[in-house]
């Protein structure tokens, strides 16, 4: 269920949505791009993370990531076998508190938007796009360039739980991965090494150059906040919230 | 879970609160204001909601059971097992010259509401008695007129109006949280015949007095009295039309009143209350939901629902911003933000902590809803002398449209409210 977007010439402004896809919603922004190359880049991106959804959905029982997990010997597609790749790079760099394999069976709902991201930054730096807002659910988000009027992408952060802003985030050439619980859906990150769920109320946010790498390390500030991660993650900024 | 004396002690400290629900008034002055002062209080009608006010009494320290009265011998003698000292009598009349009662509580059939309440008042005591007002629109009216001449306190037990995620509800709602209130469902729906067992024939009428028109107004009084209050106080307002279809679809026993009913209330603004009740079919439970422009709040539950979570709204800002030439931060992260499908409507609790939810299967109680937090506003009335304010016009106008709906099926047409029985706590 894609949509074909809508473009605003004055602006060259495209704006399009899938309302859901990796398990959430999908907002994509470009800014300064022709309404051609807009609406192609746009199609490659959604037909392929349409495509990339379906095969890591675990609530699919015939999806390539469930099929794997019931034990079919199967030939992992190249987009499964990259990300089960980077899942074992960030086990190892996170001393296993990040683990697509926990409990046994391969799970990507805690990178595969960050993933998704990287491959449409990519796409976009390919295209010569340098002004562009895409947001997973607010939960994963990439920001190219600045917002047209202004001196980055400003993103308030709301307390779920009260709605009123945390905090203030700029973005530039950035990307924002955001983790946590929220009313009526706690206890969803679980620590992979002592299998204790993580129920506290409190939220993290990881920025990073990598969309990934924020995706990977917002968990991981969620699971372990007291770990020193800025010495081993330079590159990035990240902060934990308690609501 | 918060400590429900607490929450109302806070609650009354809260600004604005007693604007909302003035009834709590007596609830929000501390414990010790009552500290070893009992109301001397009366039960008439031992059945089972009489003696479920029983149990809670027990645990009531402003409250000492005095007497009871039923003019059924098994339900009083089973009342006074909780209270041995109680007197007992059998016609209200005798317990109403009992000098050392200060108040009754009356749980008999509607048919005898009005006629106890009005002999109670008469007689100088303070009033509580078991929702609906009374079976007919001119009964209501005459307890209303009562009930404005007379010095004594008198309370309904409409114990949504006591219930914490109820009174928090509303009050998110005038506060504008869920937009414009554009419509109200409410229904409630249960699989069972409303029947009880008789141990002789001749006293059908009497024990399943429910199912007969000359003690009972039927679903509307018992089950919609409270859903429809809940409507008019969170509007602020009285529906001025009502239209509805009344049915026995399946408890075809010889019973006088609709199993089926479904009935329309329309608001001078046209914000209408869909309400259904039916009781051969529980799927759908108990339900009052207020729909707002901007969200739905589930009053049976304490939750609410966003039509668009901060995600959709920061994200139609972002591109306001871009096309206006405006630049300011928007509210476009969080975590695990889920799609808008109704499964995925994401459940904002309106208070912290556990929420008893009345599933509405039960014909004699709840836990936690709020009905002892009525009796102890009561039995401080009777402390005090201290009348409750808003209550009595409260259950008029939720009775009154019990009995209108009633009318609207019976006569099968669109019914304006009626001019003769408008009183000036109204508004339309
Ligand atoms: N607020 C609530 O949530 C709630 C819940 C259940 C019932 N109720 C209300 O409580 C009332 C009683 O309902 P119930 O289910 O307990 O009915 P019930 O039949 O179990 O009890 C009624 C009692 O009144 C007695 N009675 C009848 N005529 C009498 C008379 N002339 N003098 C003295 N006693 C008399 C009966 O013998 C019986 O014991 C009804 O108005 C009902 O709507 C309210």
């Amino acid at each position: 269920m894609t949509d074909e977007g809508s473009y605003s010439p004055a602006q060259q402004l495209f704006h399009a949505v899938i309302p859901k896809v990796m398990g959430t919603r999908l907002e994509w922004i470009t800014c300064g791009m022709k309404e051609k190359p807009a609406r192609m880049l746009w199609e490659r991106f959604s037909s392929w993370v349409s495509d990339a959804s379906a095969r890591l959905n675990r609530f699919d029982p015939s999806s390539e990531v469930s099929r794997l997990n019931s034990g079919e010997c199967l030939e992992p597609s190249a987009d499964v076998a990259a990300l089960m790749d980077l899942g074992h790079r960030y086990k190892a760099l996170t001393d296993g508190l990040f683990d697509v394999q926990s409990g046994g069976s391969l799970d990507f709902g805690g990178m595969a938007k960050g993933w998704a991201l990287e491959k449409a930054k990519d796409l976009l730096e390919r295209a010569g796009c340098s002004c562009a807002f895409l947001n997973f659910g607010g939960s994963s988000i990439l920001a190219l360039g600045t917002h047209p009027n202004g001196p980055a992408w400003q993103v308030a952060l709301p307390d779920p739980f009260s709605g009123i802003t945390l905090d203030l985030w700029n973005l530039k050439d950035a990307a924002m991965s955001v983790s946590g619980n929220v009313p009526g859906y706690t206890g969803h990150i679980e620590n992979p090494l002592t299998g204790e769920r993580i129920t506290a109320r409190r939220l993290t946010v990881a920025v990073d150059s990598s969309p990934l790498r924020a995706e990977v390390l917002s968990t991981a500030l969620m699971i372990s906040p007291e770990r020193h991660w800025e010495q081993r993650f330079p590159s990035a900024s990240m902060k934990c919230y308690n609501v | 879970m918060t400590d429900r004396r607490t929450f109302i002690k806070e609650m009354g400290a809260m600004a604005g609160l007693l604007t909302l629900a003035p009834w709590l008034k007596s609830c929000s002055s501390p414990e010790a204001a009552y500290a070893g002062e009992k109301a001397r209080v009366a039960l008439i009608g031992c059945g089972s909601r009489g003696q479920y006010h029983l149990v809670l009494l027990q645990g009531m320290a402003e409250a000492e059971v005095v007497a009871l009265c039923d003019d059924y011998q098994p339900n009083l003698q089973a009342a006074s097992a909780f209270f041995p000292k109680a007197r007992l009598y059998s016609d209200y009349r005798k317990l109403l010259e009992d000098p050392q009662v200060d108040g009754v509580i009356i749980a008999t059939p509607l048919g005898l509401h009005a006629r106890m309440t009005l002999d109670a008042l008469d007689a100088g005591k303070h009033v509580f008695c078991e929702k609906a007002m009374a079976l007919t629109l001119e009964q209501c009216r005459e307890v209303y007129e009562a009930s404005r001449n007379t010095s004594k306190s008198l309370y309904y037990c409409m114990q949504r109006m006591f219930d914490e995620k109820y009174i928090r509800g509303v009050q998110l709602i005038r506060e504008g949280l869920i937009g414009d209130v554009v419509g109200m469902r409410c229904h409630w729906f249960r699989n069972a015949d409303w029947r009880r067992e008789v141990p002789s024939p001749e006293l059908e009428r009497r024990i399943n007095w429910r199912l007969y028109k000359e003690y009972s107004a039927g679903l509307m009084t018992e089950l919609a009295c409270h859903q429809l209050e809940v409507c008019n106080w969170t509007l602020d307002r009285m529906p001025t039309e009502i239209i509805g279809l009344g049915d026995i679809v399946y408890w075809k026993d010889a019973r006088e009143v609709y199993d089926s009913v479904n009935v329309t209330y329309r608001y001078s603004n046209g914000c209408k209350i869909t309400y259904e009740s039916l009781i051969s079919n529980k799927f759908n439970g108990m339900e009052d939901q207020i729909l707002g422009k901007k969200g739905t709040m589930d009053l049976t539950r304490g939750v609410y629902y966003l039509e668009e979570d901060h995600l959709v709204s920061g994200m139609r800002q972002l591109l306001d911003q871009i096309r206006d030439g405006v630049f300011a931060a928007v509210p476009a992260a969080g975590p695990s933000w889920r799609p808008e499908l109704r499964a995925a409507y994401v459940p904002h609790p309106v208070i912290e902590g556990s929420v008893s939810v009345n599933a509405g299967q039960s014909m004699v109680a709840a836990d936690n809803d709020g009905s002892d937090l009525v009796l102890k506003a009561f039995c401080r009335s009777c402390i005090s002398g201290e009348k409750p304010q808003n209550i009595v016009e409260e259950a008029y106008c939720a009775t009154l449209l019990c009995l209108l709906g009633n009318q609207a099926m019976e006569e099968q047409r669109l019914i304006r409210f009626p001019e003769e029985y408008k009183i000036p706590y109204m508004k339309f």
